[in-house]
């Protein structure tokens, strides 16, 4: 092997980072004393460098179209937050005593239920990411409501099923007609949980597909295989529930769409800013066939953008 | 997706799972870029090129995955704008000092050439290149990857596309003259 071609040998492996660090010193060395070499180095250095920063710009590139949400709360909300879910904790500890001890017995009860969610924050820390501290389940508290005063009480959002557990008291009855209060008071079943206040994305990917989002309104694939074919640039075949799709699919995101309307019930694809129908029962490898009609377009343009 | 779903995609290399890294952990890193003196726009290059780094370990085999995947990508954040708020309070700490123009516009100059020239090559030889330099594959998992009949035909692809990227850029460097 010529000497240019050993060099080059030896300048690619270390450039790659394919070397031990004993032939790494070893080259060093070399590379000090030999002129010709350092020439050669520099050029190779900038060919490698340039390879590296093209891929890496390759990867940004597909990131940074992906729309993400720039919006942040305003740190002074969750202040807001922290201060209104403590003003309902202590609302509703101080009227369920009221309660209680208090209790005017009728004859007939009617149970309203106020539901209290509670939540806590976590003071934030600068260079820390925000938590949220969220009961699994609801508070409830089940009062009776007539014949009796009672604060106002506001009803949550989000009421949650939960265990519950009927604490009965017996309170001195007032008069002869009235009858012990019951209160059913329902507490979670677990502790608080520390929940991660991050997105995620409920975007569904089928196993092995790459780049699929899918939106459905009924039936899909249960699973999607990209294959990796020269002689087949877009194409597909689809059966027993899996869709095989040949051609670069992996370079750019498509998305699957089951449509339900009568007339055009079926699978479609949206990819490369086209729509194309996908037959089912297609064994064979078949050409995607493109979707020309404007309604037809329209229809699946209405279901994408939901 | 598990994390371990994750590693296994991107180790086949499939991108779709950076893709959904990055959808489900913007918000955490954007939350903890502006209330450390940033942007938007600075926390979404500093996610991407945090992504990008995790991308590389894991292809190349060098990670050792002992945490969660999102707190080892936020520590690559946390690390990477340290260094930025670093670089900005230097900057702004010390005298106007203009580096040499030639410098800097020389070694622009050829990344920009060698950038040109790869992007005017074919799709196949690009990638056996960057999977080579960039994911650092070896021959076997090259040829895998891209279909090739055995390591030997990707080895003798790699050459082959090296050398014509190598004649591409020379011819380059000497129509812009300033080579040496």
């Amino acid at each position: 092997m010529s000497e240019h071609a050993t060099n080059t040998e030896k300048i690619d492996a270390f450039l790659s980072g394919r070397m031990t660090p004993k032939e790494m010193a070893d080259f060093q060395i070399e590379l000090n004393n030999n002129a010709m070499l350092q020439k050669e180095f520099a050029f190779q250095s900038i060919v490698v460098s340039g390879i590296k920063e093209a891929r890496r710009l390759e990867l940004k590139n597909r990131l940074s179209q992906i729309p993400v949400d720039d919006k942040v709360g305003n740190p002074s909300y969750y202040k807001l937050l922290i201060g209104a879910a403590s003003a309902v904790i202590v609302g509703s500890v101080v009227s369920y005593f009221w309660i209680f001890n208090d209790s005017k017995v009728t004859e007939t009860q009617q149970k309203d239920t106020v539901s209290v969610v509670s939540t806590t924050q976590t003071g934030l820390q600068e260079g820390e990411p925000s938590k949220v501290l969220a009961p699994k389940e609801n508070i409830q508290i089940v009062e009776p409501s007539v014949g009796t005063e009672m604060p106002e009480q506001k009803e949550e959002k989000n009421q949650l099923p939960s265990k519950s557990k009927k604490i009965n008291s017996y309170k001195k009855a007032q008069k002869s007609n009235q009858q012990p209060t019951d209160f059913a008071v329902q507490v979670p079943d677990a502790d608080l949980e520390m929940v991660n206040e991050v997105e995620v994305s409920d975007i569904n990917i089928p196993q092995n597909s790459n780049n699929a989002a899918i939106k459905s309104e009924g039936n899909m694939p249960s699973q999607v295989n990209i294959e990796k074919n020269r002689k087949y640039k877009l194409h597909y075949s689809y059966y027993e529930n899996q869709l095989y799709l040949y051609g670069d699919f992996d370079k750019e995101p498509y998305e699957l769409i089951d449509l339900k309307v009568t007339n055009n019930k079926g699978l479609y694809m949206f990819y490369q800013q086209k729509y194309y129908q996908l037959v089912d029962n297609t064994r064979s490898i078949s050409p995607l066939k493109e979707v020309k009609e404007s309604d037809l377009i329209y229809k699946l343009e209405q279901l994408k953008n939901q | 997706m598990s994390d371990e779903e994750i590693v296994k995609r991107i180790k086949k290399g499939d991108e779709s799972a950076l893709d959904y890294l990055y959808k489900k952990n913007y918000r955490v890193i954007l939350r903890y870029v502006l209330s450390n003196n940033g942007t938007s726009d600075e926390a979404k290059d500093l996610f991407q090129d945090a992504l990008i780094v995790f991308w590389e370990k894991v292809r190349s085999g060098e990670l050792v995955l002992t945490s969660k995947i999102s707190t080892f990508v936020f520590s690559i954040c946390k690390n990477l704008w340290h260094k930025e708020l670093n670089r900005k309070n230097r900057l702004s700490g010390e005298p106007e000092y203009e580096p040499s123009e030639s410098y800097n516009h020389d070694a622009d100059e050829r990344l920009n050439i060698v950038l040109n020239v790869i992007g005017k090559m074919g799709e196949t030889c690009k990638k056996v290149l960057m999977l080579y330099y960039f994911d650092k594959l070896s021959m076997q998992d090259i040829a895998t990857e891209l279909g090739f009949a055995n390591a030997d035909t990707a080895k003798t692809k790699k050459y082959k596309c090296k050398s014509e990227l190598e004649k591409l850029i020379k011819q380059e460097y000497e129509y812009k003259d300033f080579w040496d």
